[in-house]
């Protein structure tokens, strides 16, 4: 590409030169967050956030209940439409079109009581393009997860894997997992840790919220903590573990 | 991706609206079968109005689910615009408003009964008139209904454009209550299909029951559908989503 050429960026990895030359590069980060502002009238649950995120890394994003974790992932999940500040997606801003490259497990997510999980992978298939839907079968024959059983017949643990698996494996550059881990019994929270390790790639980034950070701090590769809507850090583990010399719980623990 | 939301949607309205359509016309009948001629007439209306009633709550109860509730952030983040967002809400529930209209004919039919004594018999084309401007009026009403319900509850727009939304359906909601004076009149009377062609039967038969009313009401229906439409597509391209 020649140097004078104007460039306008369409899509994350797709720049348009004037001579209508298409190539492709790569956007710098997955998340960009600058001056993040979300208010519920007038209680203020995002105050000046900025941060970044890479690509490739699981990230884990703590703070104590109601510090904003929710906010921010629901406002990644481009569904909260009144917010200041700026934010960038796969290096769109438009976070309604970002919704192709961002998955969104909530807190509390949503099943069809009467499916099982055959039905529920059609259902998944049919609303998500480029569903993975051999990649479900394969991990819910991994973890002994009947696909002709009805989801409301499943335990909480098992339920909680399924919807967990059902949601990764959309065709998504970002994962956002709303406190995946809450309630869940230690085997399958680690069924659920041996699947994000497997499926985490250079292009796959994973935001997960949660309390349980002694236990899940070596999966995390960075460390988002908020407090009271502020961020207080947002940094690498092995720098932080190198810059305090304490373990990354620990910091936490402090800071909060 | 519209076809796929609506499908998904349809297929969540089929069972509630099939148990209340099946419900109703299977009472209908046996009223029918009972031989409820003389108290056919009062019965109808009580079907109309429990149909609508029924249709109305699975409505809400869906509209709530949809945008409110924790399918709300399943649908939210399916990758689609705006506009398909809206579209396929809408449409779902126009599509079972028609139906309940049609279902609420034929349980009215097959209650059936005698022509009471105040029983006005129209010409064709009055008859045609006047049901042709129930029927617009109602799915204009109801167009008008679920696109408020969608708008406000979409993450899409922000407060003071939401004030906006609910100001112009407020607006157009008086204007209905206005212009459409008739067609409320006809609301407590039953339409009958016999071998001499439509009757409209009941106790009230309105005074000023005229032919311009009803024209008024057909043209007023026939400009709100089309706004409401236009009115969509304007705030989509203009406000959708602008991160600042």
């Amino acid at each position: 590409m020649k140097a004078n050429e104007m460039v306008t960026v369409q899509s994350p990895e797709t720049v348009t030169v004037q001579s209508r030359e298409i190539v492709t590069v790569q956007s710098p980060e997955m998340v960009y967050a600058n001056g993040l502002q979300v208010s519920y009238g007038r209680h203020a649950a995002l105050q000046d956030i900025s941060f970044s995120l890479p690509r490739g890394e699981i990230i884990g994003l703590v703070g104590e209940n109601g510090s904003g974790k929710s906010t921010l992932m629901r406002l990644l999940a481009g569904m909260i439409p009144s917010y200041r500040g700026k934010v960038r997606i796969c290096g769109m801003t438009d976070l309604w079109k970002a919704k192709k490259r961002v998955s969104f497990l909530p807190a509390v997510p949503f099943f069809e009581k009467e499916k099982n999980v055959l039905q529920t992978i059609e259902c998944f298939s049919g609303l998500f393009p480029g569903y993975r839907k051999e990649m479900v079968q394969t991990l819910c024959a991994r973890f002994g997860l009947s696909l002709s059983e009805k989801l409301s017949a499943f335990s909480t643990g098992r339920l909680a894997l399924a919807l967990f698996i059902l949601h990764i494996s959309r065709e998504a550059d970002l994962c956002l997992l709303d406190e995946p881990f809450r309630g869940i019994d230690i085997k399958t929270r680690q069924a659920m840790k041996d699947v994000l390790i497997e499926t985490v790639s250079p292009e796959k980034t994973f935001l997960i919220s949660t309390h349980e950070i002694l236990e899940m701090e070596p999966l995390f590769d960075r460390i988002i903590l908020l407090k009271e809507g502020h961020l207080v850090f947002d940094e690498a583990a092995d720098s932080l573990r190198e810059r305090t010399g304490k373990a990354v719980a620990e910091v936490i623990r402090e800071a909060m | 991706m519209m076809k796929r939301l609506l499908k998904y949607e349809l297929g969540r309205l089929i069972l509630p609206f099939g148990i209340l359509y099946a419900l109703s016309l299977l009472l209908s009948l046996s009223i029918r079968l009972a031989g409820g001629g003389e108290g056919g007439s009062l019965a109808g209306i009580l079907f109309t109005f429990l149909l609508t009633l029924g249709s109305a709550g699975i409505l809400v109860w869906r509209f709530y689910q949809t945008l409110y509730g924790h399918e709300a952030v399943f649908l939210f983040s399916v990758p689609t615009g705006a506009a398909a967002q809206i579209a396929f809400r809408v449409l779902s529930a126009l599509v079972f408003s028609v139906l309940s209209g049609f279902v609420m004919m034929v349980s009215s039919l097959l209650i059936g009964g005698e022509p009471s004594r105040l029983t006005l018999s129209l010409t064709p084309l009055s008859a045609a008139v006047y049901l042709g401007g129930m029927v617009l009026s109602i799915l204009g009403l109801t167009l008008e209904l679920e696109l408020f319900l969608t708008l406000s509850g979409l993450p899409v727009f922000r407060p003071r454009q939401k004030r906006w939304i609910s100001a112009f359906f407020v607006l157009s909601f008086a204007a209905d209550r206005f212009i459409s004076p008739a067609r409320d009149r006809l609301w407590p009377m039953q339409l009958i299909l016999t071998s001499n062609g439509l009757f409209f039967s009941g106790d009230r038969i309105p005074a000023d029951f005229s032919l311009s009313f009803s024209l008024a009401g057909v043209l007023l229906s026939l400009i709100r559908i089309p706004v409401c439409i236009l009115l969509i597509i304007f705030l989509i391209r203009r406000y959708v989503m602008i991160a600042e």
